[in-house]
């Protein structure tokens, strides 16, 4: 950067006068701008610090511990522990593989928000269990959710079992209308967090926005 | 088979840009159906289903509607949508007539959590970046086929 200088030739005919005093609402002009940006700044930080965060799910009052999943498994046989998540955000969400429409939906927009929330993204974790036991067997779970992530898990058990699972999640499951040799199921497709002190904290839509849902699970993580 | 009829019968007329675009056509046909997006998720090996998603506008001058669809990649396809209560149940069955009904000018959307065309019996895994035809049976016209284009959206 090169700065000009005054010649000092320009002062030469003014003899030893001082230079010519700036006036002193330039000063105060200064100050004045000066202020109000540390101000604006200062109220900028403040409102980012004071206003909560827009969550694009609906938060509960009071979290409470999240219900125990006792009855449900793994792909790989080993019972599903919410305990064993604690430091993680876990997202559950209750799905089947023959979903092809709102399972792979939301499944694939998890997996979006995870990378785009970077390195951050891998203490997000996300076990989908089946309330489709009957169809879903259990060691295929995992290469079904791999699909869309390889860090999410399968998770399933007796139907007796995923009931009363999801019962306490508030989470209702049927089977619905007749499809090919089959059926749908109708189920509540909401996605639920449990933040990294167990707590169930929120719950999504179905209707998801991959980026709101990632600025969700910065907020929490 | 019926399916290899109405694709032989199907009329295809190209625009380029094979899919994937939300504003491009993939197809006009030659009587005036523009089809502007359409795609399909990649599929999971265990996987017996998928659902397309296609957007179907009708740049004629008389109605038509959207009666069924057919895919050399499935046993059947079935134009189906997914419904929520209050309570955010999903339910998913057949399509009604208005939802596919399409008078001059209008537009059928099809997305996600919505309406879609059903894959059932998928013959094998949707890869991303192949392509899946779909025939698309219009009521008092011939098919459309397009190249649904598969993507990871």
């Amino acid at each position: 950067m090169t700065l000009t200088t005054p010649s000092p030739a320009t002062d030469a005919g003014s003899g030893d006068d001082a230079p010519r005093p700036r006036p002193p609402w330039l000063k105060l002009i200064a100050i004045g701008v000066a202020g109000l940006a540390v101000l604006a700044g200062a109220g900028w930080l403040g409102l980012q610090w004071l206003t909560p965060h827009p969550y694009s799910g609906t938060v509960m009052q009071a979290p409470t511990a999240a219900p125990s999943m006792d009855g449900l498994f793994f792909s790989d046989g080993t019972p599903v522990e919410v305990d064993e998540f604690e430091g993680d955000l876990l997202l559950v969400y209750f799905g089947y593989t023959a979903c092809p429409d709102v399972c792979p939906t939301t499944l694939s927009q998890v997996a979006a928000a995870r990378k785009l929330i970077g390195d951050d993204g891998d203490r997000v974790r996300l076990v989908m269990i089946s309330i489709d036991p009957e169809r879903d067997a259990l060691e295929d779970l995992d290469d079904y959710v791999e699909a869309f992530d390889p860090t999410f898990l399968g998770a399933t058990g007796e139907v007796e079992a995923v009931e009363r699972v999801a019962a306490q999640y508030g989470i209702f499951f049927a089977k619905g209308d007749p499809l090919g040799d089959g059926y749908a199921m109708d189920h509540t497709a909401t996605l639920m967090g449990i933040d990294r002190d167990g707590h169930l904290r929120i719950v999504w839509p179905a209707q998801l926005d991959v980026e709101r849902l990632a600025a969700d699970l910065d907020e929490l993580l | 088979m019926r399916s290899a009829g109405l694709l032989a019968a199907a009329v295809l007329v190209t625009a380029g840009c094979g899919g994937g675009d939300a504003d491009g056509p993939v197809i006009i046909s030659s009587d005036g159906i523009a089809v502007l997006d359409a795609w399909v998720r990649p599929t999971p090996p265990t996987a017996d289903e998928a659902a397309f998603y296609v957007t179907v506008e009708n740049r004629s001058a008389s109605p038509t509607a959207v009666i069924g669809a057919s895919s050399p990649a499935c046993m059947v396809v079935l134009p189906h949508t997914t419904t929520f209560t209050d309570d955010g149940i999903a339910s998913m069955g057949e399509a009604l007539d208005r939802e596919l009904s399409l008078d001059e000018g209008e537009r059928v959307t099809m997305e996600p959590n919505g309406l879609h065309l059903m894959c059932l019996g998928l013959a094998e895994p949707l890869a991303t970046g192949s392509t899946v035809e779909v025939a698309l049976e219009l009521s008092g016209r011939d098919p459309v086929t397009v190249e649904v284009a598969v993507e990871q959206r």
